[in-house]
């Protein structure tokens, strides 16, 4: 497919990394958007926020965690990856906890960010 | 419009399909176009053509094969979903050396690059989660 434009992309990552394989397959969503030369950005909602944690190193479907991976996202040409401070705070994790390259934000600017978006892909 | 649907529920543990299918012929009611309609995560589940039924039901991913043939909507399965589940076509079939496909051919299976095609064409892209 040859990409005719380009489009503000939102890929809205809610599950936690073991329900099933929905996070590896919102990362491919992801990455494949990046492939294909759209403005990519990834936000983790509510349980999604686990996979973003350091010291995961497997996942009970794949074998395979997801952490890594994400880390990798930047060099795929991926924008950001935000996490909101609240839904942190809510399940005691620390900023500090997660895979580097996060951009940790307040749930007002996550308003803006949606609403900036042509695209919301939510899995 | 030009709207496409994402599908990602399995047909019997999830709404996804047959809401997705109200929507859509709701939509083509109303003069809008379905331009595709994506079958991703446990969604590609509905693309199989080995589940009979009792004779008074009807299998969700059949009723989209009947919908999308009548409007002419390209529904497409996910290759990497698909494959791990099971869901092959012919050419998939031989190339793993497999005794059968089980893809209900009025669904095409490819990457991950025609839900993109299809979001930039789209003027609406809808998600009908798992």
């Amino acid at each position: 497919m040859a990409a005719t434009q380009t489009k503000k992309i939102l890929v809205v990552c809610s599950q936690a990394p073991n329900r099933g394989n929905l996070a590896r397959e919102a990362l491919d969503t992801a990455f494949a958007a990046a492939a294909f030369e759209q403005s990519v950005s990834v936000y983790f909602s509510g349980e999604g926020l686990w996979q973003l944690l350091a010291t995961e190193q497997t996942n009970l479907t794949t074998g395979k965690a997801v952490n890594s991976s994400w880390q990798a996202a930047s060099l795929y040409e991926i924008n950001k990856l935000y996490v909101a401070e609240e839904e942190l705070a809510k399940r005691l994790i620390n900023a500090d906890e997660l895979i580097e390259g996060i951009s940790v934000i307040s749930a007002k600017d996550v308003n803006n960010i949606m609403s900036n978006q042509d695209l919301v892909l939510s899995l | 419009m030009k709207i496409s649907v994402i599908i990602h529920g399995s047909p019997y543990s999830s709404q996804s399909a047959i809401s997705a299918l109200a929507f859509s012929k709701a939509a083509v009611q109303s003069g809008h176009e379905i331009y595709q309609a994506f079958f991703y995560h446990d969604g590609v589940f509905n693309s199989t053509t080995l589940s009979i039924p009792p004779q008074d039901e009807k299998f969700p991913g059949q009723l989209w094969a009947e919908f999308a043939t009548q409007e002419k909507i390209k529904l497409v399965s996910c290759i990497s979903s698909a494959s791990r589940r099971g869901i092959q076509n012919e050419a998939e079939a031989q190339r793993h050396d497999l005794k059968s496909a089980n893809i209900n051919t009025a669904y095409e299976l490819a990457g991950l690059g025609e839900l993109v095609e299809a979001s930039l064409v789209s003027d609406r892209t809808i998600t009908f989660g798992a």
